[in-house]
């Protein structure tokens, strides 16, 4: 693994603090700018704060998962292309088969197997980089256009527009909660529990009127969940 | 801020933002060439580009086709270039909306998607930083035998919660996508349909739209009840 001390080098780093501080930059002035339309709009602030600490709230442990990610690709590719990658367009599974795909191309067994050398390092780190410009480029010409065309349709008939929408985000889910249902194990358990747990927050919200339970249901049942996977395996 | 030049400065700075870290990220292996004078073989990497590209370009067309109507155009531009979608950010937003309970076909909606995207992203990157700056002790707790299996099911987790609270709040909208998830599921499961895996997302969301669009025709749809104080038009 020579490729190693050039992936570990801190000109490396340098490069991805830059590319990261960006990223954040760009987050916080989309914020900002949206704020302010939201104020223009007089919106709700306690709603508003609501919907940003849960969405705060919601992100935290599935990007723990990404550590998760980390731990698993920086001993192949280095620390600082791992943690540029996993933070940045892509997901922890696009990442190791683009990476493995830049290895197997460049001759070698794997992603870290034999014959992965230092152009096969440099293969997955191309094509890790390329295999996103799509997801971007559609960004940059559709966006405008699609959304546009969607807000037009939606104004004609707006039942039809809340049903589609909201067709769209159960099939999005269902899409993510029906595997693990099928697959079995520990899966089959952790959807499972997670649901069971949901169902009694809701059922205890509906009694009770608890209105921060709303709020940290859905971190919560996941946390749950985990923890009885955790008890289970042991 | 009224709405157009709202809409107008997002879309301005998006697609700049957008393109410049596109770019951006072309210095991760630059660097590599630059300063370590490292280059993939041409074939290698001719061969391995064109392989992600042949998935990516239709996987990253599906995914951006299935979320922009669920995402603000501000959330859209942070979200193409942060990644983590369907694992992080789209449950986020979700839980946002429902906790608040804003309609996402308005205005209000198109704001709070947008807002928690942006906060998402940022959480995101926070975790990951400390990932990065605790990697030591993370990996003690990360690759425990007995809290492993916990991190594996982190999206089944996840999503277990989300669809419940979804069936919760308008069931009869959820069967078609849950009973369509299941089908597809089973389809891409088995060896003929195994290359439909990549394509689960946009052949759910269509499926479930067609066959909820003719439950809609017979008044078998209720739209979702939301507050719907501002609409689209505003």
């Amino acid at each position: 693994m020579e490729h190693l001390s050039i992936a570990n080098s801190f000109i490396l780093f340098a490069v991805v603090i830059a590319l990261l501080s960006f990223l954040s930059f760009q987050s916080i002035y989309l914020i900002i700018l949206t704020l302010k339309r939201a104020k223009a709009l007089d919106m709700d602030k306690v709603k508003l704060k609501k919907s940003m600490r849960v969405a705060a709230v919601t992100s935290i442990v599935p990007s723990m998962a990404i550590i998760l990610g980390l731990i698993t690709l920086a001993p192949v590719l280095g620390l600082p292309f791992s943690w540029a990658r996993l933070a940045m367009a892509g997901s922890f599974m696009y990442e190791v088969i683009a990476a493995t795909i830049g290895a197997q191309t460049a001759g070698a067994a794997g992603l870290g197997l034999d014959g992965y050398n230092l152009q096969a390092f440099a293969n997955s780190v191309w094509v890790m980089t390329i295999g996103v410009f799509p997801m971007m480029i559609f960004a940059i010409v559709a966006t405008k256009k699609y959304k546009n065309s969607i807000k037009k349709a939606s104004t004609k008939d707006n039942v039809w527009a809340g049903i589609f929408v909201g067709t769209i985000m159960t099939a999005v889910v269902a899409n993510f909660a029906v595997p693990p249902v099928i697959k079995g194990g520990n899966d089959t358990i952790a959807v499972g529990i997670s649901a069971i747990v949901m169902i009694i927050f809701a059922l205890l919200d509906k009694k009770l009127k608890i209105s921060w339970l709303k709020e940290y249901a859905l971190s919560l049942s996941m946390i749950s969940a985990m923890t009885a996977i955790v008890l289970m395996n042991l | 801020m009224d709405k157009q030049t709202y809409e107008k400065k997002v879309h301005f700075f998006g697609r700049i933002s957008v393109t410049i870290f596109m770019l951006g990220t072309v210095l991760l292996p630059l660097t590599l060439f630059l300063k370590f004078g490292i280059l993939p073989e041409k074939a290698a990497f001719f061969t391995g580009a064109s392989t992600i590209l042949s998935v990516m370009i239709l996987v990253s067309l599906a995914e951006f086709l299935s979320y922009a109507p669920i995402i603000g155009s501000a959330g859209m531009y942070i979200m193409q270039i942060t990644g983590n979608t369907g694992n992080i950010k789209i449950p986020a937003s979700i839980a946002a909306m429902e906790a608040t309970g804003i309609d996402p076909v308005t205005e209000e909606g198109e704001i709070v998607s947008a807002l928690s995207i942006g906060i998402s992203a940022l959480t995101t990157e926070i975790v990951v930083l400390s990932g990065v700056l605790l990697l030591a002790p993370f990996r003690q707790v990360f690759q425990n035998p007995a809290l492993k299996p916990a991190f594996e099911q982190i999206v089944p987790a996840l999503f277990g919660a989300l669809i419940v609270s979804f069936i919760i709040r308008n069931w009869k909208l959820s069967v078609i996508p849950i009973v369509v998830a299941f089908i597809v599921t089973y389809i891409s499961s088995q060896p003929f349909g195994a290359k439909l895996a990549y394509f689960t997302i946009p052949i759910i969301v269509i499926a479930t739209l067609i066959f909820n669009r003719i439950a809609y025709n017979m008044g078998m749809l209720t739209p979702i009840k939301n507050d719907r104080d501002i609409n689209i038009q505003k």
